[in-house]
C-alpha cells in the first residue's frame, strides 16, 4: 500500500495484491456549503452525459461495454464538512483480457475526461440535458421518502446537526434545482476543478502501471488545494427533541441519536466503535438479543457509530406502533445496564474476534479496501493499516467500552409512525 | 465418494467437487492469493416448495414455511447459531428465496472450526411449539418491514398477476396469518424432506484445502442419516395463462412506479445456460443503459436510474420484468412494447450485440475476484446442473441468430400483467 502527494493537494494510493479485477477511482473533495450542495448534487449526472470524445450519454456507456464491461459510477457524498464528487470506474483486469495494457490505458484516460474534459456547448453545460438532469434530481429528493428507514434517519440527521452545514440534505434542495442554470453549473464545476482536493484510489494487481497513469492525470488537474474544516462536536441537550411523523405505513420507523459532545481522538474512536458493535452492531450484541430474541419486538435493531459528530452513536429500529413505546425503554433499559455492568470478558472477546476476523479478510475484496481507506482518507487524511487498527481494538477493555457509552447522551429521536385510521 | 476437476483452460484455474457417500455435495474452489473463505451450505428447497409426498405421504404446508425453517434452524437446543459463530469470529447469515435457502459464514480466522459449526446447526434441527411462537412475532415484524416497501410490493403483485397457481405468487415470508399455522410437525416434514445430503450442496471459496474441506465435511455429516424414503415435490398445473393483466395499489411514495412482466416459457434443462445468457442479453440490448430506449425514455422523464429488466425463473418457471418510477407508467410500458416489437422484427445491431456480449464476459470474469461471488455462483450453478465455467464459456460463443430465435419466442402480449403502486397522497400525480 502506498500514497503519494504527487502535486500539491492531489494524492495517489495505490493498493497493488493478486486481483482479477481493476478498481480506479478520482474523488474531487471540497467544502460543503450551502450555497453549491445542490448544484454538486446535479453535476455527477451531467458528467454522466457525456465527454468531449462520448459526447452523449448513450455514446460513453456503449464504449464502457465495449472496454468489456468497465462499470462506472459517478456520485456525490458528504462526510463531516466535505463534499465529495467522485468517479469511479472497475472492470476485469487487463491481464485477463485481449490488449489488456491498451484496456487499462484507456479506461483511466475515459476517467479523466469524465471528470476534466465533460461535453460542453460553448463552454457551458448543455442547456436541454440540464433541465432532465434538474428533474431527475427532483425526482430522487422527493423519493427519498420511500425508504422509509433511511428517511427516518435523514430527518433525525437534520435535527442532530441543525447546527452547522452537516444537517444540509446530501441530495441538495428541490427549492434550488430551478436556480441551477449552464452558466451556474460551469462556475460550480471550474470552481470545484480548481479548488479541491484530489484523491486517486487505485487497487489492482499493477500499481506501477497507474502510478504512472496518476502522475499524467495529476498534470490535467491545475488546482490551488481546498484546506479541509475539522470536525467539531455536537453538544448535548438539556432535553432531548423527539420528532414525530406520521405517515401511511405498516411498520413504525424509530431512529435515535446520541453525542459525547466532544470530539474524539483516535483511541477514543476505538472504543466507541467496539462499544457500538458490542451495543448493537452484531447478531449477539445487547440490542439484537435482549430487544430482538428475548422480547420479540423488533426483527431490524442496531447501533452505529456517528464519526461525523466527532463522537455519536445511532439506534435504529422498525417497530409495531403499539410498541414503541415498549422499546423505547427497553433500548433505554439496555443502555443502562450496559453502562452499569460493562459488557463480559466473553462478549469483548467475541467481538475483538469478528474484528479479527473481518479486518483480516478486508484485502480479498478491491471495493472493501478502497472503501476503507478511502473513509479513514476522510476521517484522519491519511491511510490506514488494518493491521493497526485491529491492534487498538485488541486494546480496549471491557471498562473502557462501558464508559464511553456512559458519556452518551440522547439528542434526538425521529419517529415516522403509522397515520391513525390507516 | 466421487470427485471431479472442474477446469477453466481459458482463466488456467479450476475447483473441486465431491460428491459424498450419502449424496452431499462439496464444492472447493481454493483462491490461495485471498485471505478468507466465504462458505454456503444450501437446499434447493425454497418458498415454492408448498406440497410435496414424503414417502407414500402428502404433505401441505403455509406459505412461508421455508424462511420460517431458516430462521428455526439457527437456534438449536438451548443455543443458537449466531452465538457458536461469535465463539470463532465469523460472520454468519442465511437467506431464503423462491427456490432455494442457504446458510453462510465469512471469516478470515478458524475456518475450521466455522465450517463445522454451520454443518452442525445445519443438521440438528430443534423445533418447539414455544420457540415457534417467539419466532412468530419476529417474522411478523420482518413481514411488516417488507410491507412498506413498494419495490417489494411491486415485485409480489407482478408474480400475482402472472401466475395463478402457482407458489411464486406469494410472498417469500409468507404472511402473519400464515406463519401462525406453522407447527414443529410440519417444520421437521420440511426438514426431513429437504435437509437430506442428497439435496443439499456445501459451496466454499478462498483460502482452503480442498482435502481439509472434505475431511471436515465427512467427519460432521457422519451421523447423519441419509434417509432413501422418496421424496416428490407437487406442483400445481400451471398453465400459459396468466391471473390478472392489470394491479394497482396505493402506497406512501413519491411518484407512480410500476412492472411490466412477462410470464416466459422456463428455461430448457439442456440449453438452460444458453438460454439464460440469451435472455441477459435481450434484456440489455432492448432497455439496458446503452439502448436507445433507455435514452429516449430517460430523456423524456419516462424513466430514471431506479428502472431495471432482470429475469426470475426455477425449473418451472420463468418471468421476464421491466420495472421502476415513472410519472407515466402506462407510457413508459407502451414504449418498451413497442421497442420489444421492433426488436423483434429488425433484429440487434451486430456491433451493439458484440458491445453487450463483450460487457458480459467482462462482467463474468470480474465475479470471480470475489470469494463470496465464486462460492455463491458455484453453488447457484450446481442447483442448475452447470458448473461456473459454463456461463464464461456460453459468453464467448453464444451468436447473435440464436439469440433472436430466442426473442422471438418471447414476450407475448397475452402473457403478460402490468402492476403499478400509485401514490397514496401529496405525490406527483
Amino acid at each position: 500500500m502506498t500514497r503519494v502527494e504527487l502535486k500539491p493537494g492531489i494524492f495517489f494510493t495505490a493498493i497493488e495484491g493478486g486481483y482479477k479485477k481493476s478498481r480506479l477511482s478520482v474523488a474531487l473533495i471540497t467544502p460543503l456549503r450551502r450555497e453549491t450542495v445542490t448544484d454538486t448534487a446535479v453535476l455527477p449526472y451531467m458528467l454522466e452525459r457525456g465527454t468531449r470524445s462520448c459526447p452523449d450519454m448513450t455514446a460513453l456507456k456503449r464504449r464502457l461495454c465495449a472496454l468489456y464491461g468497465t462499470a462506472m459510477t459517478t456520485s456525490y457524498a458528504t462526510f463531516g464538512f466535505s463534499r465529495i464528487v467522485e468517479c469511479v470506474m472497475s472492470g476485469a483486469d487487463g491481464s485477463l483480457l485481449p490488449d489488456g495494457d491498451k484496456i487499462s490505458a484507456e479506461r483511466a484516460a475515459l476517467l479523466l475526461d469524465v471528470l476534466l474534459d465533460p461535453h460542453f456547448e460553448n463552454g457551458l453545460f448543455d442547456k436541454n440535458w440540464l433541465e432532465i438532469e434538474r428533474e431527475k434530481q427532483r425526482e430522487a429528493i422527493n423519493a427519498l421518502i420511500n425508504d422509509k428507514m433511511g428517511y427516518c434517519y435523514k430527518l433525525l440527521n437534520e435535527e442532530f446537526f441543525k447546527a452547522d452545514e452537516r444537517a444540509l440534505p446530501t441530495d441538495g434542495f428541490a427549492q434550488d434545482l430551478d436556480g441551477i442554470t449552464p452558466e451556474r453549473l460551469t462556475a460550480v464545476y471550474r470552481e470545484l476543478v480548481g479548488h479541491c482536493t484530489v484523491e486517486i484510489l487505485y487497487v489492482g494487481p499493477d500499481a506501477a502501471m497507474h502510478m504512472q497513469i496518476a502522475r499524467e492525470a495529476a498534470e490535467r488537474f491545475s488546482l490551488v488545494p481546498a484546506a479541509r474544516r475539522a470536525v467539531t462536536p455536537v453538544l448535548k441537550n438539556d432535553k432531548p427533541v423527539d420528532l414525530v411523523v406520521p405517515l401511511e405505513i405498516e411498520q413504525d420507523k424509530l431512529a435515535l441519536a446520541y453525542t459525547t459532545g466532544e470530539v474524539l481522538g483516535r483511541r477514543e474512536q476505538t472504543v466507541l466503535k467496539v462499544a457500538c458493535a458490542l451495543f448493537g452492531g452484531t447478531a449477539t450484541s445487547r440490542l439484537f438479543k435482549n430487544v430482538r430474541e428475548k422480547q420479540s419486538l423488533c426483527y431490524s435493531i442496531s447501533a452505529m457509530q456517528g464519526y461525523e459528530s466527532g463522537g455519536g452513536m445511532y439506534v435504529g429500529c422498525g417497530v409495531e406502533h403499539a410498541d414503541v413505546q415498549r422499546t423505547r425503554e427497553a433500548i433505554g433499559r439496555e443502555l443502562e445496564n450496559f453502562v452499569q455492568d460493562g459488557p463480559s470478558a466473553e462478549e469483548l472477546e467475541q467481538v475483538k474476534l469478528l474484528y479479527r476476523s473481518v479486518l483480516g479478510g478486508l484485502y480479498d475484496n478491491s471495493n472493501s479496501i478502497a472503501k476503507y481507506e478511502f473513509n479513514s482518507i476522510l476521517r484522519t487524511g491519511d491511510l490506514t493499516d488494518p493491521a493497526e487498527e485491529l491492534a487498538l481494538i485488541e486494546s480496549v477493555s471491557a471498562q473502557e467500552a462501558a464508559e464511553m457509552l456512559g458519556r452518551m447522551r440522547l439528542n434526538c429521536s425521529c419517529l415516522l409512525c403509522r397515520k391513525e385510521g390507516v | 465418494m466421487t470427485d471431479e476437476i472442474i477446469r477453466s483452460e481459458r482463466l488456467s484455474e479450476q475447483y473441486y467437487r465431491y460428491t459424498l457417500e450419502n449424496g452431499l455435495t462439496v464444492l472447493v474452489y481454493p483462491m490461495p492469493q485471498k485471505k478468507g473463505v466465504y462458505a454456503l451450505l444450501g437446499t434447493k428447497f425454497g418458498s415454492t416448495t408448498r406440497e410435496f409426498m414424503l414417502g407414500d405421504r402428502q404433505v401441505n404446508v403455509p406459505a412461508g414455511i421455508a424462511h420460517f425453517l431458516e430462521h428455526k434452524l439457527f437456534e438449536n437446543e438451548g443455543e443458537d447459531a449466531f452465538d457458536l459463530f461469535a465463539r470463532t469470529g465469523a460472520s454468519a447469515n442465511a437467506y431464503t428465496s423462491f427456490d432455494k435457502t442457504c446458510y453462510l459464514f465469512s471469516a478470515s480466522i478458524n475456518v475450521e472450526q466455522s465450517l463445522r459449526t454451520l454443518i452442525r446447526f445445519v443438521t440438528s434441527p430443534h423445533f418447539t411449539e414455544q420457540t415457534i411462537a417467539k419466532e412468530q412475532g419476529i417474522i411478523g415484524q420482518e413481514i411488516k418491514m417488507y410491507d412498506d416497501s413498494a419495490e417489494w410490493a411491486l415485485s409480489t403483485m407482478s408474480l400475482q398477476g402472472l401466475y395463478k397457481l402457482h407458489p411464486v405468487r406469494d410472498d417469500i415470508a409468507g404472511t402473519v396469518e400464515s406463519i401462525a399455522q406453522i407447527t414443529p410437525e410440519m417444520l421437521y416434514d420440511c426438514y426431513n424432506a429437504f435437509y437430506r445430503p442428497q439435496n443439499m450442496v456445501l459451496s466454499i471459496a478462498g483460502s482452503v484445502e480442498p482435502q481439509r474441506v472434505l475431511e471436515i465435511c465427512r467427519e460432521e455429516y457422519a451421523h447423519v442419516a441419509a434417509p432413501d424414503e422418496p421424496v416428490k415435490r407437487i406442483l400445481p398445473k400451471e398453465t400459459q395463462e396468466i391471473a390478472d393483466a392489470f394491479l394497482e395499489r396505493r402506497m406512501q411514495v413519491f411518484a407512480p412506479q410500476f412492472c411490466l412482466a412477462y410470464k416466459e416459457k422456463p428455461f430448457e434443462a439442456g440449453a438452460r445456460t444458453v438460454q439464460d445468457l440469451g435472455c441477459r442479453l435481450i434484456l440489455e440490448l432492448i432497455a439496458g443503459e446503452t439502448s436507445d430506449l433507455y435514452r429516449r425514455l430517460y430523456d423524456q422523464g419516462l424513466l430514471n436510474d431506479t428502472f431495471d429488466a432482470s429475469a426470475l425463473d426455477d425449473d418451472d418457471y420463468l418471468c421476464v420484468a421491466f420495472s421502476g418510477e415513472s410519472e407515466d407508467p402506462d407510457r413508459a410500458a407502451r414504449e418498451i412494447e413497442q421497442e420489444i416489437e421492433r426488436a423483434k422484427r429488425e433484429g440487434f445491431d451486430p456491433e451493439r450485440f458484440e458491445e453487450a456480449r463483450r460487457a458480459l464476459y467482462g462482467s463474468l470474469i470480474c465475479g470471480l475476484d470475489s470469494v463470496e461471488n465464486t462460492a455463491t455462483k458455484m453453488l447457484y450453478a450446481a442447483f442448475k446442473n452447470a458448473t461456473l465455467y459454463d456461463i464464461i464459456d456460453a459468453s464467448e460463443k453464444i451468436n447473435q441468430a440464436e439469440v433472436e430465435a430466442q426473442l422471438r419466442s418471447m414476450f407475448r402480449t397475452d402473457r403478460k400483467t402490468m402492476a403499478v403502486v400509485r401514490p397514496s397522497d401529496g405525490g406527483q400525480e
